[in-house]
């Protein structure tokens, strides 16, 4: 029986989509630009991401309910179908690579530092893999659920915090100069641009005229949670820490301290997170598990499965020498490949739709 | 089938069991040495990092400080030497049959020769390690640090647990000496004033108390108390400012939760009353006059008297009461005036100013920015505290036993 997900389980992927690894880099990289004004990025970034929530749609609209690389070869023929799948493969490989080295990184500093990094990025690709071979419904769930707790345990750090928070490190407000601002946003409109992978869930929905409403409201609530995060971080530490921390949410979090027995209770929070780091591997393994399968003509089978985990961890081991070569890869390089690759390839699929369906319309007048 | 099946699942997780274990970072509980505080000292251009290492079979048992029938101490201290901080951490691998675990650190006591020579490193060392914990108190001493930690404690069995607790009962009830998380002096040193307050901890007595017999005595040779405040301009350590200063200054940064002033009586300035400040609130409001910035300091606190030993009859006149205010309103400001005359003269903007003129007059603070020290030597500040006295107390005047006897009013 073909799996199925509801809008809401497809929102909750397309948020644990973008925000983890997000929550890793993001306060550091908008608040070195944007310092004490970095809480308004994400909103400004929202509204870049805004055009290519309308290609979503379009393309959605136009949705004839097969698998979608099948509807795509049906409008652009079994090469350029070809050609896309390569492409979003290669796309989804880099991602679900450069998020398994960034969740081993941060176990292997903070927690496993004896552990050999390729044993925390196997295991982590182990997880990952395994929850995809379950399926989309499973990863639905289990995304749902993920996001449930970790909104719970966000307010929770969020309630906790409240005597830390220091409202002046917010001021002077309106501060940075606007093409600073703009510089700022461009990060979260990167992280923001995985919403696409929505149009990969569609064939999966139970209403995909609801595939729209799921992007949309997954890019809300991946805007909204980076405002807070950037808000929270800000009200703690203030700009000019943060610029030196390599998770400075962790660290912002790290200071509560209630009495003599409420006192670093970041782990809580880290707990919900590592579960959303799963969930977040797992769909992009997803994505490159579906594109090899149709670039390659493939069958799922535990043995893919296992090659397909393989190669990731490999290639999250082996593309970079050093720690410091990963964050400098997903601080620079990873958010503008992010931005081409999501822009251009949906765009581009988007404007070949627009004229395969004028072309079929043409034909049809003249027959 | 289902039995098969079962066996299958046990199998399954029973390997996964496996991978609980913590892999490589494996430690078991008895392989650890507790750190409950550390100091640093410099000699020469090495460092020494001194550990206060919690004692668990002596801590588990019983209660008091030497435990039910166990006479030794509940710590050990001992010091490591290197070029660095870390390595000199590493050092304790030589003389240490367990693994240093910072966890349960509770303050790190700096000499104040090493905060002289600057404390980019310690923050360093606490902000880039996930074992030190950035949420530990700092507290600056005259001496060699390690003093500190050798001496013990009365009621508190773990002597860092104690001196932390000190510093936050002295910040919640007397807010003279700030309790700064290491974090936090981060922030106030990399903010835009780049100044910050750190409490010193020191030996009272001659005779340290680093033996267990010192207990079998109602008094201790010596004790471990909190004194003046340490002036940290950039990252390093500019001066001292006493108690009555570091009050001062407290209340013009708007740290004062509670505290206690001592006026001197309205009609006999040689005799002293006592209020309990309950409340405080400073409102900060810079202005330029004539290219000059200038700081309008206004403290508006309430309390209530504790005692009196003035000459005042009866304390349900509003203008006896009034007359109190008075007398508490100018103590405030003699005590902030002193603060602030303080740090401007150690040129360190412990006061917060700098972030105060960046917020309000942005434009003006590019060009401030260049030369700070010079606009804060110049700086106007007008202090003025409006003090509400809520309650006098249980006894209607001051009790003096003769007034009393001869019934006098």
């Amino acid at each position: 029986m073909k799996q199925k997900i509801t809008s809401l389980q497809a929102t909750a992927i397309i948020a644990n989509a973008v925000t983890p690894s997000a929550l890793m880099v993001i306060p550091n990289q908008v608040i070195q630009t944007a310092k004490q004004d970095g809480w308004l990025s994400p909103m400004l970034s929202f509204l870049f991401i805004l055009p290519l929530l309308y290609i979503i749609v379009a393309i959605s609209r136009r949705y004839n309910g097969k698998p979608l690389m099948e509807w795509l070869e049906g409008s652009f023929g079994k090469a350029a179908a070809t050609g896309i799948a390569l492409l979003l493969g290669a796309y989804y490989l880099i991602g679900s690579a450069s998020i398994v080295r960034q969740f081993s990184n941060f176990i292997s500093q903070q927690f496993m530092i004896t552990t050999p990094l390729a044993v925390v990025a196997l295991l982590i690709t182990i997880v990952a893999v395994y929850i995809c071979a379950q399926g989309v419904e499973v990863i639905g769930r289990v995304s749902f659920f993920v996001m449930v707790v970790s909104m719970l345990f966000l307010g929770i750090n969020l309630f906790l915090l409240w005597g830390q928070y220091d409202w002046h490190h917010f001021l002077p407000v309106f501060e940075t100069m606007p093409l600073q601002q703009l510089t700022a946003s461009v990060p979260p409109v990167g992280w923001l641009t995985d919403i696409t992978v929505v149009l990969l869930l569609m064939p999966y929905m139970k209403n995909t005229a609801h595939a729209g409403k799921a992007a949309l409201w997954g890019a809300a609530l991946a805007s909204v949670f980076f405002c807070l995060i950037i808000a929270i971080t800000l009200a703690v530490l203030g700009a000019k820490l943060i610029a030196s921390l390599s998770y400075p949410v962790f660290t912002a979090l790290g200071t509560v301290q209630i009495g003599e027995f409420i006192e670093r209770i970041d782990v809580v929070l880290i707990m919900a997170w590592i579960a959303s780091m799963f969930t977040k591997a797992s769909v992009f393994v997803f994505c490159f598990n579906q594109m090899m399968l149709y670039s390659f003509r493939l069958r799922p089978h535990n043995g893919l499965y296992i090659a397909i985990g393989l190669f990731v961890a490999a290639t999250a081991l082996y593309s970079w020498s050093r720690n410091s070569a990963v964050n400098e890869y997903i601080f620079k390089t990873l958010t503008i490949y992010k931005i081409l690759n999501n822009f251009t390839i949906f765009l581009l699929i988007w404007i070949g739709l627009l004229f395969a369906g004028r072309k079929a319309n043409a034909e049809e007048a003249v027959t | 089938m289902t039995a098969v099946k079962t066996a299958r699942s046990a199998v399954v997780l029973a390997f996964f069991a496996l991978l609980l274990t913590g892999c490589w970072d494996r430690i078991e509980l008895n392989e650890l040495a507790i750190t409950s505080a550390t100091s640093v000292d410099r000699d020469g251009e090495d460092w020494v990092v001194s550990f206060q290492v919690v004692i668990p079979s002596t801590i588990s048992s019983g209660i008091g400080i030497m435990g039910a029938g166990s006479s030794s101490a509940p710590v050990i201290v001992y010091s490591t030497k290197g070029k660095s901080i870390r390595e000199a951490n590493s050092r304790s691998y030589l003389e240490s049959p367990r693994k240093l675990y910072f966890a349960h650190n509770r303050i790190i006591v700096i000499s104040e020769e090493t905060a002289r020579r600057g404390l980019d490193p310690i923050l360093d060392v606490y902000l880039r390690n996930p074992d030190a914990r950035e949420t530990v108190d700092v507290l600056i001493t005259r001496g060699n640090a390690r003093k500190v930690l050798e001496q013990m404690m009365q009621i508190e069995r773990i002597p860092g647990n104690g001196i932390r607790e000190i510093n936050n009962m002295e910040e919640k009830y007397l807010s003279t000496l700030p309790e700064v998380k290491l974090y936090e002096l981060a922030m106030s040193l990399s903010s835009d004033s780049a100044g910050a307050l750190l409490p010193e901890v020191y030996l009272s007595g001659k005779t340290e108390t680093d033996s267990l017999k010192a207990f079998e005595k109602t008094t201790l040779p010596s004790k471990l108390r909190l004194g003046r405040i340490a002036v940290i301009n950039k990252d390093k350590m500019v001066g001292w400012l006493s108690r009555q200063e570091g009050l001062g200054v407290a209340f013009i940064r708007n740290t004062v939760d509670m505290t206690m002033i001592a006026p001197a009586c309205p009609d006999d300035p040689s005799k002293q009353a006592s209020v309990s400040i309950g409340s405080s609130t400073t409102e900060l409001k810079p202005a330029i006059r004539d290219g000059k910035l200038s700081v309008k300091v206004q403290i508006k606190a309430s309390g209530s008297l504790t005692q009196i030993d003035c000459g005042i009859k009866d304390l349900n006149d509003p203008a006896t009461v009034a007359a109190l205010e008075q007398a508490a309103e100018k103590e405030i400001v003699k005590l902030a005036d002193s603060g602030w005359k303080a740090v401007r003269r150690l040129k360190t903007d412990a006061v917060g100013f700098a972030d105060l003129a960046h917020r309000k007059y942005r434009k003006q603070w590019r060009k401030w920015k260049k030369d700070w020290d010079s606009v804060f030597a110049n700086i106007q500040v007008e202090i003025a505290a409006d003090v509400t006295l809520t309650n006098v107390g249980l006894s209607k005047e001051p009790i003096q036993v003769e007034r009393l006897k001869e019934g006098k009013k």
